[in-house]
């Protein structure tokens, strides 16, 4: 869970190498592959995916990268949000759902979940294969 | 000061529109200067309400000819503000600084004053500008309004100039004077949205930059804006 938050922290805060760095494999290979589709140049893809890209190309498409993250997001209150173990995600096998809380006063009721986070364990630690947004 | 510059009015639905009407239907020069005792409608950025009475206000509108191109336009607002504090300054000793865009605030962040700026656009370049300031003479000790109001003109007369002559250099001492440089912010944007960060300084279009620890630096434009507020996240 910690994971999460600091994924979605760094999604805030406009950390982006922070964003990259908490991207498991599979999820890095899914915003390139969108991005080629979507007119990126397939070698600067392949720059990106070996991590040989400028750092004026890469912070450019992690920029890019940020505003899409935070668009999934866009409306949270940041600084009331709590993460919750949710069990089994659905993305790839073994991987954790972990659910994005606001707390409303007790008279209204349990916490609202806004969005999730999927993660997975790679090489010892938890990575995010997946952000799902309010949208 | 010059009778062929400077109009006071009893009542009138704000200064900007008196000072927007005399340059549209007069060519008011630069340096025009319009006084209203008690506006109706006293509006700044996105049209919010001023919120103190007329009573502990002191305002004018002011007329700009900048030699500025169009996209570096936002920083009139910045000269503008410059030109509040100064003269904020000019009758009360307390610590006053700024907060971007358009606020002249307290030492605890509290809002003293602020500006507007109406720009005119021509092609590729500024035509005219209508800057407005307001005070809050009741928060800055009492003051009296025909004590506030010389030490506005004369603050935005000054800020006019160094306009023309320096536009880098209003960028460097607005930051300078900046509440918020060196704080980290939440820039709640029009329509929806926010963009968070630690504010460096103000780019060459009188945008506000934000950097993340990690280096990534956000420009906010004026009109993307609707608030800015300090995160009581520490580092």
């Amino acid at each position: 869970m910690a994971t999460a938050q600091a994924f979605v922290d760094a999604v805030a805060w406009g950390e982006h190498t922070t964003v990259w760095a908490l991207l498991a494999t599979g999820a890095r290979l899914a915003v390139l592959e969108v991005a080629t589709r979507r007119g990126m140049d397939p070698l600067l893809a392949t720059r990106l995916r070996e991590d040989t890209a400028g750092d004026d190309e890469r912070d450019e498409f992690l920029a890019d990268l940020l505003h899409g993250l935070r668009a999934e997001l866009v409306g949270i209150e940041f600084d009331r949000l709590r993460s919750s173990a949710a069990g089994s995600g659905t993305t790839v096998a073994g991987s954790l759902l972990v659910h994005l809380l606001i707390d409303l006063p007790a008279e209204l009721g349990p916490a609202v979940p806004v969005g999730s986070v999927e993660l997975v364990a790679d090489a010892g630690r938890w990575l995010v294969v997946r952000l799902d947004g309010n949208r | 000061m010059n009778g062929d510059l400077h109009r006071r009015f009893p009542v009138a639905v704000n200064a900007e529109a008196m000072a927007l009407a005399w340059t549209r239907q007069e060519a008011a020069g630069a340096g025009a200067v319009v006084v209203v005792d008690h506006e109706i409608s006293p509006r700044g950025r996105l049209g919010r309400l001023w919120p103190h009475p007329q009573e502990r206000t002191a305002v004018l509108a002011m007329v700009w000819r900048p030699a500025l191109p169009a996209e570096a336009a936002d920083v009139i607002w910045l000269a503008a503000s410059l030109g509040l504090l100064s003269g904020a300054v000019a009758v009360d000793a307390n610590e006053l600084a700024l907060w971007w865009p358009d606020a002249v605030v307290d030492p605890a962040g509290e809002r003293v004053g602020e500006v507007k700026a109406e720009v005119q656009l021509g092609p590729g370049r500024v035509t005219s500008a209508v800057v407005t300031g307001r005070l809050d003479i009741a928060a800055l000790g009492a003051i009296d309004r025909e004590v506030a109001l010389p030490a506005i003109a004369s603050g935005l007369h000054a800020a006019a100039l160094q306009l023309d002559e320096d536009p880098d250099g209003v960028r460097s001492t607005y930051a300078e004077r900046s509440f918020l440089t060196g704080r980290r912010v939440v820039a709640h944007l029009l329509p929806r949205g926010e963009a968070r960060g630690t504010v460096r300084s103000l780019d060459a279009r009188g945008r506000l930059e934000l950097v993340s620890s990690t280096g990534l630096v956000e420009n906010v434009p004026i009109v993307g804006l609707d608030r800015i507020t300090v995160s009581p996240r520490v580092v």
